[in-house]
Parts: C-alpha cells; structure tokens; sequence
C-alpha cells in the first residue's frame, strides 16, 4: 500500500478511516522489535488523533471508553518524558501515517458537522459505525505495537543475559511497564469492540458501484490474460482464463435477465435471441474448465501474480453488482447498484474479446513446446480414452516423478476441441446481442413523447443499402 | 518479522497448505455444482483465487498433492480452512499471508449470508 497521497485528497471520512484501519493492520503484520521504541514515541500521536476525530463525531457520547484511553496515553507519555524511555529519535512512518489520516478525517467532519444534535437513523448508524472503525483502528495499533514490544522485551532480556547490560537508551523496565500500560488500554479498546465489531459496520455508508468498474476490470483482464498467456502459458493459468469467463458468463445472464426483468432491455429480445447462446457460452467454458482442472493437479496451480490480481478485481466487480451476500441479488436491487443496459452492453462486449482469447488459447494449445504435469495430462488422457487404452499415453517414469512432459495428442485434441466450442459460443452470442445496441420501444416511446422532434426526425438519413460509399468499389 | 522456532515454522506450513487444499477442494466442488446452481459459482472462483494466492507463499521445493478426499458443501470447506489459519499466530505463517487470510475471512462471510 502507498503511504503517498494525492496532492488535494478527495476521500471521505470512511475512506480515510479505512484507509488507517489497513494502515495499523501493517504494523500488526509486521511488528518489528528493533522499530519498538520508534514505535512507541509515534503510539501517542495516533491516539490523540484518535481522541480529538472521536469527540468531534456527530452523536452522543455515552461510553466514556475514549476518554479513559486518552487519559491512560497521556499518562504514559508523562512517565516516558520522566524516565527518558524511549527517549528523542525516529517515529514510525505506518503508525504516524495512521494519526495524520485520522486528523484529516477529524478536519473533515468538523467542517460538515452539523450545528444540530438529533440524526436520522440512517446517519446514526453511520456514527456507529464511524466510532467502531475507528477503535478498531486504534486497537489494531495498539496490539501492534505491544507485539513489537513483547518482541523488543524477549531480545533485550537475551542481551542483559549474555553481557548483563543493555546499550545506552535501551531499558527492559521501562519497556515491561509501557507494554502493561498498552494491555490496558487493548482491554479498554477489545471491551467497546467486543459487542460492535463487526456488526456495526453494517452501517456504514458506502457509495455507490462504480459505473464504469465492470468495464475497466473487463479491459484490465482481457490485457492481462493476454500478457500472461504470451509470457506463462501454463495450464494452471490457461485454467484460471477459462474458470474467469465462466464467471463473467454466468454473471452476465444474471444481468442480462435482471435487465430484461426490469425492462432496461427488450425482454422479447433477451428470451429469443440471448438467453441461450449466453447459456451456451457459460458451457462451453465450463467444459474447458472441467478439462483444465483435470490437466492441472491442484498443487501446481502456480498462477501468474498478475493475472491473479486481475481476476480479483473482474470478480469483485461483477460480484458487488449481481450478489447480496452469498445469493444473487433481485433484478431491482442491480438496477438499483447500476444501469443494467449499460452493463449488459459490456457483456456482450466482452463476448467479442473472448473470441480473441480463444484464439490465444487455441494457440497455445497448439503449440509444440507446450509442457504440462505428467499426472494431470495421465488423467485427462485416461478420462478421454478410457481406462485400458491401447497406447500408453504418458511414459511410466514421468508419471512417477511428475515430469512436465508435451501435451500428448488425444489431449491437445481434447482441449482444441473446447476451445473451438467457446469460439463459436462466444461469436454466436456475440451476433445475438447486438439488438443491446439499439434502444428499448420503452426508450423510443420515452423519446417520442419530449417536447420538440420526434425521435426519427431528429436520426440523420441513413443511406440507402444498395448505394456505395464514398471511396468504395463501385 | 521476528524469528520462529522451526518446529513451529514446519507445523505452521503443514497447515497452511491443508489450507491450500481445502480451497481447492472447496473450489473444484463449486464448479461441478454450479452446472445447476449458478449462484454458487462466484463463491467458488473466489475459493479458486485464495488458493492460488495461498500456494503462491508455499516455497517451490514442497509438493502440495490434491489431500485427502473432503466431505462437506462450498461454504464449509472455506469455512474449515478459515479455521486451520486460527491455529497458528499469523507470523508462524509465510510473509504475505495475512491478506490471504482476510480473503479467505470475506469468503466466508460470502458463504454464510
């Protein structure tokens, strides 16, 4: 994650407070004893910065929890002052990142605060949610740096040990006390969250899908795979392509029906024309996925770090529009998330760059230097041709070991074959949603009745079929 | 990151490849059901996608095989694997993992609502 912000930051309070929950979990992940004491003179920085965002919170204030640990922080702070423990140096850049996030999310709402106590329930449960993230913030922070202290603790007791003493500026009592001091204020912190975390951020307001989301995690894998297929054409990547088009199929008829329900398209169309083929292009991929999977022992599953970041982001993309937690959401809660014509436009868009892909696949399928595990191209030959086939397929002594061996011919035949399958799948629905482009009768009689021309009159003359354009062959 | 004890280390890369091949499992099962039930497909790309960034920390030189046979549905296989990463402190785990834990924690929630 970048530390670096743009130079005029957009976010809103939730983003910024996420942003400093992800910030301390790094401190968390990767508590580093000899950034102890560093971390200790940034630890009273984010809390003060946590105390003055809280207390600017709109709402009511019940639970003094953030008091007492301001209270406890500014103790310690004296008592660091007082026994020069950990004394002048370096702050920790995650954790003091953490803090400036929070004082610019505190800026913010001060400047929007409301001069009005009462809130709406809407907004109240996103208070709740506020005050949850942040504490959890402050307690991820917190554990963090007691999980580097602990750390600092067991070497510095390591080193008093062997040489009975430590260097200048180090102290193992100052240390054991500051480290009791931070399990209080966790306690402070897991008491509030334990009743809250996670169920008050429910609440929280998020925005909106993107509109433009689907489209450019689309163009984002279609690049990638491409990238990849040219750079690692392995089956473990071949599969991923395949299990990834799979899914952009099956979210497509998702949406492509939830748009015909809602009338965003021309149900007529959708039921004669696209409802099948896009059922056929889910299959087809599928088919080559089951193959893929065969040819692939789960254990070699190495996928190019690139691609599998792509694939995240086309999944979660397509999944915050057509899902409500672990179901597919109604046709009116997607039209709700975006505008499903738009969205069922990309699909049959990316119906036409699947076939491209295809055609790479098919390529690399085809290609003689293409290597595969000996077990997996053993089971996808055995399921093909049977169990006592006449030939041996793989040599016994590269099943044993493993070896990557060329892909045998019934099972370049095999995968060829299904590639071809989504081919035509894919260029058949590709045709079929082409009526996507034009407007729905409910759009042209929405059109018809503004004020002013009519639609058609408005539409430029389109030129006779039969009559050549300029520069064409006559 | 602080040192492990190897034993430790060893026992903590046991688990986090079962890990591996409950996601895998969970994965492969998911596409077979989606055939007739779609919805569940999403789930199991998801599966398919921790398990890649799963075995992508296991170091080269240590096999992973397909395991032992799992019984169970999708969400229960996720939901074993996000118990297993329970049993280890997050740093007895290889650098990295923690974001793989997070998506395995989403996944679950996915699987449970």
């Amino acid at each position: 994650m970048s530390l670096h912000e743009p130079d005029v930051d957009e976010r809103s309070v939730g983003e910024l407070l996420m942003h400093a929950d992800l910030t301390c979990r790094q401190v968390l992940a990767d508590p580093d004893a000899g950034n102890a004491r560093a971390l200790m003179r940034t630890w009273g920085e984010m809390v003060e910065a946590s105390v003055d965002l809280w207390n600017r919170i709109p709402g009511d204030q019940k639970d003094p929890v953030m008091s007492r640990i301001g209270a406890a922080a500014t103790a310690l702070h004296r008592s660091q002052i007082k026994a020069g423990w950990p004394g002048a140096g370096d702050t920790d850049d995650r954790l003091s990142h953490a803090g400036d996030t929070l004082c610019r999310a505190a800026e913010l709402v001060a400047s929007r605060r409301p001069t009005f106590t009462p809130v709406s329930g809407v907004v109240s449960a996103d208070v709740d949610a506020a005050r949850t993230r942040l504490m959890h913030t402050l307690y991820v922070g917190t554990h963090g740096v007691g999980v580097a202290l602990r750390d600092y603790m067991t070497k510095a007791g390591g080193h008093l040990d062997s040489k009975q003493r430590l260097p200048p500026g180090e102290s193992l009592k100052q240390a054991r006390h500051a480290f009791q001091r931070l399990g209080a204020v966790e306690d402070l912190a897991r008491g509030y969250l334990n009743v809250r975390w996670p169920a008050a951020l429910c609440g929280e307001y998020r925005d909106p899908p993107s509109s433009t989301r689907i489209d450019r995690a689309l163009a984002q894998w279609d690049v990638q795979a491409h990238r990849s297929l040219a750079g690692t054409p392995t089956t473990a990547n071949l599969l991923l392509v395949a299990v990834i088009q799979r899914d952009v199929a099956v979210a497509g008829q998702f949406l492509t029906q939830a748009a015909a329900r809602t009338h965003a398209i021309d149900a007529d169309q959708h039921a004669s024309r696209l409802a099948t083929p896009l059922a056929d292009v889910e299959a087809s991929w599928a088919n080559l996925g089951r193959h893929l999977q065969q040819l692939t022992p789960r254990g070699d599953r190495r996928i190019d770090p690139a691609l599998l970041l792509a694939g995240n982001e086309l999944r979660a993309s397509l999944r915050e529009i057509t899902h409500h937690g672990g179901a597919v959401a109604t046709p009116d809660v997607m039209a709700q998330r975006t505008d499903l014509a738009t969205a069922s436009r990309s699909i049959q868009a990316s119906t036409g760059t699947a076939v491209e892909l295809g055609h790479v696949l098919r390529e690399v399928v085809q290609d003689p230097n293409v290597t595969v595990s000996a077990k997996g191209a053993h089971a996808l030959a055995t399921d093909q041709t049977g169990r006592h086939p006449v030939q041996a397929w793989i040599d016994a002594a590269d099943l044993h070991h493993n070896r990557d061996v060329p892909l045998p011919q019934v099972v370049r035949e095999t995968l060829t074959g299904a590639i071809d399958h989504t081919l035509s799948a894919n260029m058949t629905a590709n045709s079929a949603g082409t009526f996507l482009e034009q407007s729905t009768p409910q759009q042209i009689a929405a059109a018809a009745s503004m004020t002013g021309r009519r639609q058609q009159d408005r539409t430029p003359l389109a030129l006779a079929v039969n009559t050549p354009g300029y520069g064409c062959e006559r | 990151m602080t040192s492990t004890p190897t034993a430790t280390l060893d026992e903590a890369m046991h688990t986090w490849i079962t890990v591996v091949q409950l996601l895998s499992a969970a994965a492969d099962r998911g596409f077979a059901q989606a055939d007739t039930a779609p919805a569940i497909h999403s789930l199991a790309l998801g599966a398919q996608l921790a398990a890649c960034g799963a075995l992508a920390l296991v170091p080269d030189n240590l096999e992973v095989d397909d395991g032992p046979p799992q019984a169970g549905e999708v969400a229960d296989l996720v939901a074993a694997a996000e118990g297993l990463t329970r049993r280890h402190p997050i740093d007895a785990f290889p650098v990295g993992a923690s974001g793989v834990v997070v998506a395995i924690c989403d996944l679950v929630r996915e699987g449970s609502s």
